[in-house]
């Protein structure tokens, strides 16, 4: 039997999905751009206070990482096993093109923001950045629900001006997690169908605010009441965190091991 | 290289419904197979069992004698050709083939190429702007030029204008002679695709009815034509097919070889004796309790 020149399969697909959806988050980038251009336009005229670039995409990006991860297992999987890829490779390729992913957008967003200050400093404006953006809202109800919209508006944060690494390191975790959060519900909705897929929904907005509460407590930010006797250093937080994602990634590749591909 | 296709009692159930009982068959010859199928037969099923699209519920595939599912060396030999829906497909047809060129080991850029000319494809025009017809041409060309050991065209002609399968059919032919592999054809097109065929399967309520060589297929049944008595005396002991009468005469067609005596014995009480088309065996061998 001719064997296929060993280029692994997976290594293949991984370096593909990485461009194609490179090239999505270019666009997703370059309309931020746009947006935030005209926040500095119009905080230059009122004299406020905005964020630099890589917070201002902070919010949308985990939103942009789980719509792309929904897509995927509805587009890419059937579209791997019928250019003859195995299950296996597809997700081992997935799964590495979204590391890859979550590790280009921030670096990506601090080289813009870096060259922002620099150009910014120029002009002498750069005290038009705020660093209050990681301060939550005290909601007055302390309850499941704002939890739910904290964990997703403002995700937990570390302010790039202050350690840029560590900024980059936990906004790489946020969006790994959204994206294979909604490449968990995809592929529960294509393998289960609507009743299943909604349970996926209900356990991700639950890991959500678990690696939110993770996170949160290792950084010692603001967290709700309930959660205030927890105390734990940031090793802990992100052996968590990384622990939610290894179990995350092993349910898709159950979810997906034999699943058979709608035509 | 040739791999062969063994399937052995499958079965595959959707819930409580059987869409595949006990199918059994061979493909062991770089041939062009004919699956024939009324619709809901289980043909597609069939298919992306053996295009790993799907796991048979029992029973066993071996493909080049191992188990097809999930198996990279058996996956990339074999392309299973269907209906696609590129509705969202804002590729153009040259990246769609670059892409289908990364995985396919055997992929032929210079023909695909060639058979986008023959099938006048847009090479700059997103997919979802093509027509159906011409969706499925360049289905076709993905099917035709990667060369897959097994390739199977699930009624891959879908929406192609008379010409433009001819242009198919034409392709797949002298594709096939130049580099003999496994194609499976399914269609319900029989009449018109016929010739294709080196050996046919008649895929029926989910179950095989016949798998058999095209040439001795078409010998095997015949019409009987003549006088009302005779024939029916002359197709008491044969499987009869279907009946046709108009006053006194009557049109029996049969199924199973004619020795040369039966012909002679047909000839001398007077009968005609014609040959019937692979359709009409089609339809008589899968007609009827629905």
């Amino acid at each position: 039997m001719i064997k296929l020149k060993k280029t692994a399969v997976f290594s293949k697909v991984a370096t593909d999905l990485f461009w194609v959806q490179l090239f999505w988050a270019l666009g997703f980038l370059g309309v931020m751009f746009v947006i935030h251009l005209i926040k500095i336009g119009v905080a230059v005229n009122s004299n406020n206070d905005i964020e630099i670039y890589f917070v201002s995409t902070f919010v949308a990006a985990n939103i942009f990482m789980l719509v792309v991860g929904i897509i995927s297992s509805y587009g890419f999987l059937p579209h791997y096993v019928s250019n003859g890829v195995t299950r296996k490779d597809y997700f081992k390729g997935a799964a590495l093109a979204s590391v890859g992913l979550s590790i280009a957008l921030p670096v990506i967003t601090s080289i813009v923001s870096v060259i922002e200050l620099f150009i910014l400093k120029i002009f002498n404006i750069t005290t038009l950045f705020t660093t209050t953006f990681g301060e939550r809202v005290n909601m007055e109800d302390d309850g499941i629900v704002s939890d739910i919209i904290q964990s997703i508006i403002i995700a937990p944060y570390v302010d790039p001006q202050s350690n840029w690494l560590l900024a980059i390191f936990i906004v790489i975790l946020n969006l790994l997690t959204f994206y294979l959060l909604g490449w968990l519900i995809g592929s529960a909705f294509y393998r289960f169908g609507v009743i299943v897929g909604l349970v996926f929904i209900a356990i991700s907005v639950v890991l959500v605010l678990l690696e939110n509460a993770l996170l949160s407590i290792g950084l010692g930010l603001t967290v709700p009441e309930r959660l205030s006797s927890y105390d734990f250093g940031l090793p802990i937080s992100i052996i968590g965190v990384v622990a939610m994602i290894t179990i995350v990634l092993w349910v898709i590749r159950q979810l997906t091991k034999r699943v058979a591909i709608k035509m | 290289m040739t791999l062969n296709v063994a399937v052995n009692n499958l079965n595959l159930a959707y819930g409580t419904y059987p869409a595949l009982k006990d199918v059994s068959f061979l493909l062991d010859e770089p041939k062009i197979y004919g699956l024939l199928g009324r619709n809901g037969a289980g043909k597609t099923s069939l298919l992306s069992i053996l295009a790993s699209f799907r796991e048979q519920t029992s029973g066993a595939i071996v493909i080049g004698g191992e188990a097809p599912f999930e198996n990279a060396e058996i996956m990339q030999h074999v392309s299973f050709i269907f209906n696609k829906d590129y509705k969202d497909e804002s590729d153009n047809v040259k990246e769609s083939l670059e892409y289908v060129g990364r995985y396919r080991s055997q992929f032929d850029a210079e023909y695909a190429d060639y058979l986008v000319k023959k099938f006048k494809l847009p090479l700059k025009k997103p997919i979802k702007e093509f027509s159906k017809g011409m969706q499925s041409a360049l289905n076709v060309t993905i099917g035709l030029a990667s060369r897959s050991p097994i390739t199977i065209f699930d009624e891959a002609y879908l929406g192609m204008d008379a010409p433009t399968r001819d242009i198919f059919y034409r392709e797949l032919l002298e594709d096939q002679s130049n580099h003999p592999r496994i194609i499976i054809l399914s269609t319900h097109l029989v009449s018109e695709m016929d010739y294709l065929f080196d050996e046919v399967i008649i895929l029926h309520k989910g179950s095989i009815v016949l798998q058999e060589d095209f040439e001795s297929l078409v010998t095997k049944g015949s019409s009987i034509t003549g006088a009302t008595e005779i024939v029916d005396e002359f197709v008491r002991p044969l499987k009869q097919l279907n009946t046709q009468q108009l006053g006194n005469t009557k049109s029996v067609m049969v199924y199973g070889e004619l020795s040369e005596r039966d012909r002679k014995v047909a000839q001398q009480k007077g009968l005609e004796v014609g040959p019937i088309s692979l359709q009409d065996l089609f339809i008589h061998l899968t007609e009827g309790d629905d």
